[in-house]
């Protein structure tokens, strides 16, 4: 009793007990697990006895032999979408081909049920556009549509015989379910989505939803609104749900449809530790486009209409996504979309560790989180890999210099003075004047970017520190402190901080290169790196004073003109894009910003690519050179997208997102070098 | 002994109410929550949300309702279903998320273990029964190395040779053409390969602490009068050293166990993050990222709880291993 095995003998106990919980821990995950095997076991049989629809993908056939599928006519609405050359992008970006089915994408991501190159892969917006332009928008999701009376009545016509993943009909009765139960309820929907109000005006009127017959709706403005059809398609990564939703699944979670009411979502709101807020429930089984990565839009959930959808994966942190056999796209040659039958993405801790993946060939496909700094370690790595990388145009600008005028921080006695030196527009203007843009193209982006010729124009984004300085003389700052740095008018020394999330690669140089060319001009510039998440909230409470980031600018066609105020002066953003009554009035901006607002309005009301259209895009740009509400630093950036050495039908031109946004027709040359 | 297991639980209650209560404020510290991080991430991913998505978005999880009502839901679902509330950030309950990621996290922290303590207890008892030795310089040497080297460098560099030099790269913990499959021998062998250097790395961390404080521990017991007093009266060398000095030095060990059960629970946050191992340290980095609050404060409750067991367990185990520690306990009372 006295030995020291006694000891021992219990700590072996111990640890026994913990090795018994966790082996009885793992019973959840693992009863999901016939389903695969169910599908490993199709795919063997397929191989001892070949056979079936050569137009769809041979996984499915031992599925529609045994009868659990009905054969492809029966799964294709009457009309499918027919995919060709220049149809998903434009003519002349990429050579297409029709392709073969099988394979596995790989790809990874790095935060939980997040993936946006699935995502926007998956995507399928209600219209769309070849190559996500403005041009020629057409149907997707809804077949075609009329528009009469000046822009204010849209009559959309649905496809007869399409169907959700699970095989049920889409009917107008999923958009009036949207409209009506979705939109119309305060506890689901607090305001009246932007994009449904006339000239996607935050003050404009709703529309009024009429549905006409099972495929037909019609939505009206009480103004023109020609720019609707462009709100339906990829516009701010919009997607089906905007308006078609699977009506009789989310009936289910809607308490208007439940017999007992909330009663019969008891078990659901315990399981959520909810008492009586169902629309948390309804919201947790809401599949809407954005969430394509997360559970609730799995196999057995909700239905989705996207290419792929998600399934049980035997590892946690592992995204699947199989083939969606009703979905409705074919190529010419009748064969069914997408070719590629299974996409799997892994995920890793961070932006890094991604790379990391990268480089040792686990991914097939890769658009976000690639860097052109990196393009070296790509090209040493890719032979061995299998992949190599493809430049494209970046759909956002790489980098601007966002100087916030309505910085606020409570503890900085010298937010106000600083407010007043950078609103004066000679302050951006010089700071322009600073930077060495043809340094920074050559030594940050390789040559693949120009000048910021679109937003800032040809003069100010030429060096000139000798303008520079006499601009910020003009303005007050003509006094220097002991170490040369200019000072206000109070004499206390001009301080900037450059705070930068490095989301992308290139931020953290550009921003250290601003920070010594501002210090060129007497400006004296501190630059800071913040974990992304800090940055953020920095920003939401007006605490930046400057920052280096990328931009949604003029360059990309579907953008607003607005969007820059946000990166000017967060608060007048907040000011804008809020209810009247929540208005603080401290915050109005001047003129020139809400001239912004009034040029995107006007700009949703015209048709969108039209003359009249492109004739605002043109007057915000020039909005842009004369008020610089940022200062870009590049357009025009190149971009690698990172391809298997084996696909198919990849773009070589246009936006890198835009061939994200063409997924379902990417295929392998050998499908069975990519299982 | 019983009554100061039962007083020593009953002082519990107290400590756990007050550690929910801290974990629960710890999180909600930060300004803003997990809606303002989710719309952060799909601006930066370039999908812009309006203020009144934003606003939706935080009536709608419930963000607008005070702090006091959302923990007070929160304990009642743990203290009355076991039910540790609904992680944001993954769109599933805390409970099925650490049900996932346990067996992996137990398996690999309790291997290292175990790996730790094989090698350090003997090369401890080693290097102090044969001080100044070439072999105790050596290990003295490589312990050192193991106590200062931070494990997540050693994993990073370790996992770059191996890719370079085997095309292997030990990430995760399944190759990628297994990481879908249903568990097979294939799967299984693949899945030992990507362990071993987890193992030794989180292994190899504890072990050269353990060798350090075994070493000196055994050197102190040796020099003392009972060891001398035994060997003068012929007690054969091995049963000496195990029985007395070995037992006593092995004190500091076992007191360590309180902090040894939260630490296999968490995993190695810093490893697993460097080599894409689901274990629950990422898992509660990530909640904490993300403000993902009823996750983090269930993890942060969870190795709370598990430390004051932990504790209440080593001084169990003191009391049973060391009899002055059973006796004096005994005369105080």
């Amino acid at each position: 009793m006295k030995t020291p095995f006694r000891a021992g003998l219990l700590a072996a106990l111990l640890i026994a007990l913990l090795a018994v919980a966790a082996c009885g821990a793992p019973a959840g995950p693992a009863a999901e697990a016939p389903a695969e095997d169910a599908d490993s076991m199709a795919t063997e049989d397929t191989m001892a006895e070949p056979g079936g629809n050569p137009l769809e993908s041979p996984v499915l056939w031992d599925r529609v032999a045994s009868g659990e599928l009905p054969p492809l006519e029966d799964r294709l609405p009457n009309e499918p979408f027919v995919v060709g050359p220049g149809v998903l992008l434009p003519e002349g970006h990429v050579d297409w081909q029709s392709g073969n089915f099988g394979g596995t994408l790989r790809t990874l991501h790095f935060r939980p049920d997040w993936n946006p190159d699935t995502f926007v892969g998956m995507n399928e917006p209600l219209l769309s556009a070849p190559g996500l332009g403005v041009q020629g928008i057409r149907g997707n999701v809804l077949k075609d549509y009329e528009v009469s009376n000046n822009n204010q009545t849209f009559v959309f016509h649905m496809r007869e015989g399409l169907k959700w993943s699970d095989g049920s009909l889409v009917t107008a009765e999923d958009a009036r379910f949207v409209a009506e139960d979705i939109y119309g309820n305060e506890n689901l929907t607090p305001s009246f989505p932007r994009r449904f109000r006339t000239r996607n005006d935050p003050t404009g009127t709703p529309m009024t939803f009429q549905m006409i017959d099972d495929y037909t709706f019609q939505v009206d403005f009480d103004a023109p609104y020609g720019g609707f059809l462009r709100a339906l398609t990829i516009e701010t990564w919009n997607g089906w749900s905007e308006l078609v939703r699977p009506a009789a699944y989310l009936k289910q979670f809607h308490v208007d449809y439940l017999e007992n009411g909330l009663e019969d979502l008891r078990d659901q709101l315990n399981e959520m530790n909810l008492t009586d807020e169902w629309n948390q429930v309804f919201t947790a089984n809401d599949c809407v486009n954005w969430h394509v990565n997360r559970e609730k839009c799995m196999v057995g959930s909700s239905p989705v209409i996207t290419p792929w959808q998600r399934v049980e994966a035997a590892e946690p942190g592992l995204l699947v996504f199989e083939r969606n056999p009703y979905y409705y796209k074919v190529d010419v040659e009748g064969k069914q979309l997408p070719y590629i039958d299974k996409m799997v993405s892994k995920l890793v801790e961070d932006v890094e560790m991604v790379n990391t993946g990268i480089l040792t060939g686990e991914a097939d496909f890769m658009r976000e989180s690639t860097g052109l700094v990196k393009i070296p370690l790509y090209v040493e790595n890719g032979p061995a890999g299998g992949y190599r990388h493809q430049l494209l145009d970046m759909h956002v600008d790489s980098s601007s210099i966002w100087v916030n005028q309505t910085y606020n921080a409570e503890a900085d006695p010298l937010a106000a003075a600083y407010r007043d030196v950078v609103s004066n527009i000679e302050f951006r203007q010089a700071v322009s004047l600073a930077v060495d843009r043809d340094e920074m193209i050559e030594t940050l982006y390789y040559g693949y970017a120009t000048k910021p010729l679109d937003t800032v124009g040809a003069d100010l984004s030429t060096r000139d520190l000798d303008r520079a300085n006499a601009l910020l003389d003009s303005i007050g700052l003509d006094g220097r402190d002991d170490e040369g740095f200019r000072t206000y008018p109070s004499g206390e020394t001009f301080e900037m901080l450059i705070e930068h999330g490095a989301h992308a690669p290139d931020l953290e140089p550009a921003a250290e290169l601003v920070g010594e060319y501002l210090g060129d001009i007497g400006i004296k510039a501190l630059v800071k790196k913040l974990d992304p998440t800090l940055w953020g909230q920095r920003r939401n409470n007006n605490e930046l004073q400057a920052t280096v980031f990328w931009a949604h600018d003029q360059g990309w066609d579907n953008n607003w003109t607005s969007d820059t105020i946000q990166r000017a002066g967060y608060a007048w953003w907040q000011y804008m894009t809020s209810a009247e009554e929540n208005r603080d009035p401290t915050w109005e901006p001047p003129q020139w910003v809400k001239d912004a607002y009034a040029l995107d309005i006007a700009r949703w009301g015209s048709v969108s690519g039209g003359d009249e259209y492109n004739a605002f895009k043109e007057e915000g740009n020039a909005w842009h050179r004369e008020n610089l509400p940022e200062i870009t630093i590049v357009e025009n950036v190149k971009y690698p997208l990172i391809v298997s050495l084996n696909m198919a039908n990849v773009a070589t031109e246009g936006f890198a997102i835009a061939q994200n946004f063409a997924m379902e027709q990417l295929y392998y040359v050998n499908p069975e070098e990519n299982q | 002994m019983v009554a100061y297991i039962v007083r020593r639980s009953v002082m519990l209650i107290p400590i756990l109410v007050l550690i929910s209560l801290v974990s629960f404020a710890i999180i909600e510290l930060p300004p803003g929550d997990w809606v303002t991080y989710q719309i952060e991430n799909l601006r930066a991913s370039g999908i812009e949300l309006n203020e009144d998505e934003a606003e939706r978005l935080v009536k709608m999880y419930g963000f607008d309702q005070p702090a006091w009502k959302r923990y007070i839901r929160w304990m009642r679902g743990i203290l009355f279903k076991f039910n540790f509330g609904w992680s944001f950030q993954w769109g599933k309950t805390v409970n099925e998320l650490l049900g996932e990621r346990l067996p992996l996290t137990l398996v690999i922290s309790i291997s290292a273990l175990i790996v730790s303590w094989i090698i350090a207890i003997p090369i401890g008892i080693y290097s102090a029964t044969h001080q100044y030795s070439v072999l105790d310089y050596i290990f003295t040497f490589f312990g050192f190395l193991g106590l200062t080297i931070p494990t997540f460098l050693l994993a990073m560099v370790l996992a770059w040779y191996i890719f370079k030099l085997t095309e292997f790269a030990p990430l995760g913990l399944f190759s990628i053409e297994y990481m879908d499959e249903p568990m097979s021998m294939e799967k299984f062998i693949d899945m030992l390969k990507h362990l071993v250097l987890p193992l030794i790395i989180i292994g190899l961390n504890g072990t050269g602490a353990l060798i350090r404080v075994m070493r000196g521990n055994l050197l102190d017991e040796l020099k003392k009068q009972y060891v001398i007093t035994a060997r003068a009266k012929g007690v054969n060398e091995m049963q000496l050293l195990f029985k007395y000095p070995v037992r006593m030095s092995m004190n500091p060990v076992i007191s360590t166990i309180g902090w040894i059960l939260p630490g296999i629970f968490s995993g190695e946050v810093l490893v697993s993050l460097v080599l894409g191992l689901q274990t629950t340290g990422p898992l509660l980095l990530r909640a904490v990222l993300a403000q993902d609050m009823f996750l983090a404060g269930s993890i942060v409750m969870i190795l709370s709880v598990l430390t004051v067991i932990g504790t209440l367990l080593s001084d169990i185990l003191l009391a049973a291993l060391d009899p002055r520690i059973r006796y004096s306990a005994a005369a105080a009372r």
